[in-house]
């Protein structure tokens, strides 16, 4: 597979400078660009064509935390669970639950700000974990990693659906 | 997408939702996530000295179909013994609500939660 870090020449971690990333991305983006090539070979043309689509991606996969995460997961073998498999640390779950349960009742700005206070501390905390994990490159890091990423999901989608209601109600 | 009139029938008009207390030595309680699409699923079974479940209830955040999912299987599972309870398949809720093929996982989630469930069981009876 290949690898999105070397693709943008930059150093394999978790921690990344996303400024950096973004002004790489919009050279290697100018360079590939089909616009460049009208007077190339249709073989040239695909080629480019291709290369940019693979920027794209990579730009997609590496700007967003969960997706990097899992990559760097990807390019050392790490095999994690799919993502369709039922998740089942209890502690957690009965957070999850609990918070969601906030969310349902909550219907005035303070009560909204102090939920999105505990998903940023939680979600702080997770990616943390994450980065921890990967920068141990041992299997026991890449665990504790892939166990925080898949965590980071539901505190995603908690996120979402706390703006959506917010909008909704305030 | 179209959810089927069962779906929907369940998901206005869900069927045991609410609470046991946890720590209640005949209660089992089976907690369930899908990180793919964030639903949390709680379903707890009221068992009697018989081994046979009295009452179900269930919790969902998350979609209709997870919804609909736990709703049915809390209608399902009362009067059968834990064993029999673990025999229901995700097939068989993916079915009887006619979930299309991208939520399967639903039912995927309500069939885990039973195993859960049981296994906590177990785990308070040893």
């Amino acid at each position: 597979m290949t690898n999105y870090f070397s693709l943008f020449n930059i150093p394999e971690k978790f921690s990344i400078d996303l400024i950096e990333l973004k002004a790489r991305y919009q050279t290697l983006q100018k360079l590939t660009h089909p616009d460049r090539f009208v007077n190339a070979s249709d073989q040239e043309k695909r080629m480019y064509m291709q290369k940019n689509t693979q920027i794209n991606d990579a730009y997609f996969v590496l700007s967003a935390s969960v997706k990097r995460g899992e990559h760097i997961l990807d390019i050392r073998g790490f095999k994690r669970v799919d993502e369709q498999a039922t998740h089942s640390d209890n502690s957690f779950l009965m957070q999850q639950m609990m918070l969601r349960e906030q969310l349902s009742e909550a219907t005035d700005e303070v009560s909204f700000n102090a939920l999105e206070d505990e998903v940023t501390t939680l979600t702080n905390d997770l990616l943390d974990k994450v980065r921890n994990g990967l920068d141990s490159h041992n299997e026991a890091g890449h665990r504790a990693a892939a166990d925080a990423l898949t965590k980071l999901k539901f505190l995603a989608k908690l996120g979402e659906e706390s703006l959506a209601r917010k909008e909704q109600i305030l | 997408m179209a959810y089927s009139e069962k779906v929907i029938d369940h998901y206005e008009n869900p069927r045991n939702v609410g609470a046991f207390d946890k720590n209640d030595p005949t209660v089992a309680t089976g907690m369930v996530g899908a990180p793919a699409c964030g639903d949390v699923m709680r379903l707890q079974l009221k068992i009697g000295d018989n081994g046979i479940i009295e009452d179900a209830k269930f919790k969902t955040y998350g979609c209709g179909s997870a919804i609909a999912s736990s709703s049915l299987v809390t209608e399902w599972v009362k009067g059968k013994s834990i064993d029999e309870a673990t025999e229901i398949t995700n097939t068989d809720i993916a079915q009887e609500l006619a979930l299309p093929p991208v939520k399967i996982h639903c039912s995927i989630l309500a069939e885990d939660a039973i195993k859960a469930a049981v296994s906590d069981y177990k785990s308070k009876q040893a």
